[in-house]
């Protein structure tokens, strides 16, 4: 008897090492959703609804998808500006602005970057039992309205910041040009270059961004990083005609990294900052006339000292 | 007077009663008691020499002393050892310091079973799986402290089960281990079957687990490692072949610079034996198999198991000292031949007296390891191949003749040819490969039946390292327990004159 019963005993000791005494790790990286990521010499800043919360299920999600890529203009020479424009479906005279910077695009080229923030009274929707203006342009998260406070309190439309010069005062459409010129003729503190890498059956785009110092300075600065629309079609209060077929132009759909961005320090020359972001594309937005715009501004002051813009899908 | 009171007196009475009673057995029992010891005292003196990079020792005198004591009586033992570093001998692992007891045990078997607790040493096969014990020389002690259990379970079947923690220095370490092991002799167990077999297989499986808390925040580490193990040896004959295998789940640690991989080792041997000839060949390989109660130590501190080195131990000075080889835990093929043959006298080799022969060889190679490049995502580290080997660690071939030439002299000569990868064995990276031919001749003159006198030739000639090197030692014997010797080692081949001196 007491033979078989240490018998038993033995057995259960043995099972237990092999059941208990044993614990395999299928992934050795903690999961911490909503962390940044380094991954070879990139932070990857991640947005939470992906549930990506380590470098294994990055390189597993990076892996286990196409991706599509697109690339911005070189702007290592060039200072390119930025031109923040708000506006509204119901203001009247907003169309105008518009017109303004489709002719200043046809000037500026690349060096232009335009982005139209709906945002005040004119920006809210119609109740959909109008029929019109009903589509709500403003994007989530409030961001619009904290623009909007911050660069143009008098509310007043059309209005732009170019570049958020002179501490981001806004101007009429008529002065966007000379302020272009003025900006445009300086040298840049820095290179920025996008690389977008969208996948269609994710509805989701790697926003890369390499940005390289070019000078020295003591400013802070921020990096922001927006997703904007072109052409939606849609209404639009047109100098007092209410057009139903309006083309929209960049219209910014997401601010993908909070109001007002990620600090990245100063410039040091030479040094270099890869980050990248990847966030959702809403399915009603158009991929193919989507784009990615990042820039770059003191924290002191708003001024955009560096942009760069980059389509995230041709298909 | 209470009911109380009653009670306890009663009980006074009783254990009185009993302690008189028993008295006369407890003398008896206790002059049959044993303790046996033993003391050994150890100690250098050291002088600064800049040329041979001897830095200046501060206490110049440097001991290390043990003392064994065990008490035994019938199936009871209980022993210790004391240890005393003050400070330890240079070579020592610096982690000796002072005096303590670090090792003591008490121990009770009756019939098939043994019960001890406190510190043991205990080995599971070759010990891949697990193996402690003590190597005074090199200051190595993984003792386990803790319990351990030993039971035959049946003819032939043998249980051991254990848990623990291991010595490290005068500490314990981190982990705690946790093993079992089965040896079945299968001629005991089925005496039947086997009786009058001329096969004998003895069988073994074992299973040791560590557990170790995980406070890393880089990684999710596995606190639960184990490894697993099985065995057998047939023997027929004048044949014996053994196997062994054993499988450990992913255990990162400093030594596999924390990747997942799981490891593995195998051993194959074969010997085959008659009067004047032996002959054995064995087989190795090791992949990530550094097995330790803590995953953060490094050298030689807290290994659970050990990987039998495929290479010969010499005991020669220049063969021994200079280019050892040493396992290589995280991977390593190794294969050796040895041929042990007697000339018989009368012979044309073997002439008046006979001449014994030994030919060794022995390699050692990295595994062939391919890179994964998941050192972000699931840390397998690398993959690898049974079937080739990647770069040389060790050769040896080496051949060594006993010659008795007359009633008073004996020689035995050796020569040898070893390769030794300085750059893993060292660590020294960039370090070239080191290609060294050694020849000895040992000559023992025999004057007397109590006095001997003994002489060691020893050359080594190597164009890589340190260069050639040469060593004298003479011995007088005064049988049976006391020699005196006097040995000298001149590096006359090193490249920089200064250092071509007589240590």
């Amino acid at each position: 008897m007491r033979t078989k019963n240490l018998l038993s005993i033995s057995v259960l000791l043995a099972l237990q090492l092999f059941f208990l005494g044993c614990e395999k790790v299928d992934d050795p990286y903690p999961v911490n959703v909503g962390q940044s990521i380094p991954y070879q010499g990139t932070e990857y800043i991640i947005d939470t609804e992906f549930e990506i919360g380590n470098t294994t299920q990055l390189i597993t999600f990076i892996d286990n998808n196409n991706w599509e890529s697109l690339t911005s203009p070189n702007n290592s020479n060039q200072r390119f500006i930025l031109l923040e424009e708000f506006t509204g479906q119901k203001c009247t005279f907003c169309p105008d602005g518009t017109r303004e910077i489709i002719r200043l695009d046809t000037i500026f080229k690349e060096v232009l970057i335009p982005v139209a923030i709906h945002a005040g009274t004119f920006a809210e929707p119609q109740d959909p039992s109008s029929g019109k203006y009903t589509t709500d342009f403003r994007v989530d998260g409030g961001h619009s309205e904290d623009y909007l406070n911050q660069f143009n309190p008098g509310k007043a439309f059309p209005r732009g910041t170019v570049s958020r010069f002179d501490n981001g005062s806004v101007s009429g459409p008529a002065a966007w040009e000379g302020q272009i010129n003025s900006l445009k003729s300086e040298s840049p503190i820095a290179s920025l270059t996008i690389n977008n890498h969208y996948s269609p059956n994710q509805n989701a785009v790697r926003v890369q961004i390499d940005l390289e110092w070019l000078t020295n300075t003591t400013e802070e600065y921020n990096l922001q990083v927006y997703l904007a629309e072109d052409h939606i079609i849609d209404w639009q209060l047109d100098n007092g005609v209410a057009v139903p077929n309006y083309d929209h132009r960049h219209v910014l759909r997401k601010v993908v990294n909070g109001t007002w961005g990620k600090s990245i320090g100063q410039a040091i020359q030479g040094e270099t900052i890869s980050i990248q972001y990847i966030t959702r594309v809403d399915a009603d937005w158009k991929a193919n006339d989507m784009e990615s715009i990042a820039f770059i501004y003191k924290n002191d002051g708003y001024e955009v000292m560096q942009a760069n813009a980059a389509y995230i899908y041709k298909p | 007077m209470s009911k109380k009171c009653h009670f306890w007196t009663l009980l006074f009475i009783l254990f009185i009663t009993s302690i008189n009673a028993n008295a006369q057995q407890f003398e008896e029992m206790m002059s049959r008691g044993q303790i046996k010891g033993n003391f050994q005292f150890e100690s250098q003196f050291y002088r600064e020499d800049t040329i041979i990079g001897a830095e200046e020792v501060p206490e110049r005198i440097r001991s290390n002393s043990f003392l064994n004591l065990i008490y035994s009586n019938g199936g009871f033992s209980a022993g210790m050892r004391y240890e005393s570093y003050l400070p330890p001998l240079l070579g020592y692992p610096e982690g000796y310091q002072g005096n303590g007891i670090m090792y003591r045990f008490a121990s009770y078997q009756k019939d098939d079973l043994s019960i001890t607790v406190g510190n043991f040493y205990e080995q599971f096969g070759t010990g891949l799986v697990l193996r402690t014990y003590e190597e005074r020389g090199l200051g190595y002690d993984n003792a386990l402290d803790g319990v351990r259990l030993k039971y035959k379970v049946y003819d032939g079947i043998r249980l051991t089960a254990l848990t623990g923690r291991q010595r490290i220095f005068f500490d314990y370490g981190e982990g705690i281990v946790r093993g079992f092991d089965a040896d079945i002799n299968l001629n005991e167990t089925f005496s039947d079957f086997f009786e009058g077999s001329k096969t004998r297989i003895l069988l073994g499986g074992s299973a040791v687990s560590k557990y170790q808390a995980d406070r890393n925040s880089q990684f999710v580490l596995p606190e639960n490692v184990a490894t697993f193990g099985g065995r057998a040896s047939i023997t027929r004959g004048r044949f014996n072949f053994y196997a062994e295998y054993a499988y450990k789940v992913n255990d990162p640690s400093a030594d596999n610079e924390f990747i997942y991989k799981p490891g593995e080792a195998l051993l194959l041997q074969g010997t085959y034996s008659q009067k004047g000839l032996g002959i054995l060949v064995s087989a190795k390989r090791n992949d990530n198999m550094s097995f330790r109660s803590d995953r953060t130590e490094g050298e030689q501190n807290l290994l659970i198991n050990y990987m039998p080195a495929l290479t010969k131990q010499h005991t020669y000075n220049l063969l021994a000292t200079l280019y050892p080889y040493a396992t290589q835990l995280n991977g390593e093929v190794a294969f050796q031949a040895d041929l042990i043959y007697k000339f018989d006298k009368g012979t044309i080799l073997g002439g008046d007296r006979g001449m014994d022969i030994q030919v060794n060889y022995s390699t050692a190679n990295n595994i062939d390891t391919t890179h994964l490049n998941d050192e972000f995502t699931f840390r397998q580290g690398y993959k690898s191949s049974y079937f080739s080997v990647g770069e040389v660690y060790f050769k040896d071939f080496n051949v060594q003749l006993t010659k008795r030439f007359s009633s008073k002299v004996k020689g035995i000569f050796t020569y040898a040819n070893l390769v030794y990868n300085q750059d893993i064995i060292e660590g020294k990276p960039g370090a070239p490969t080191v290609y060294a031919d050694i020849a000895i001749a040992d000559i023992t003159y025999r004057l007397d039946m109590r006095n001997a006198l003994r002489g060691e030739f020893q050359h080594l000639s190597t164009e890589q390292d340190q260069g050639d090197w040469a060593t004298l030692l003479v011995e007088y014997t005064y049988a049976p327990h006391w020699f005196i010797a006097i040995q000298d080692q001149y590096n006359y081949g090193n490249s920089e004159k200064e250092k071509q001196t007589l240590l």
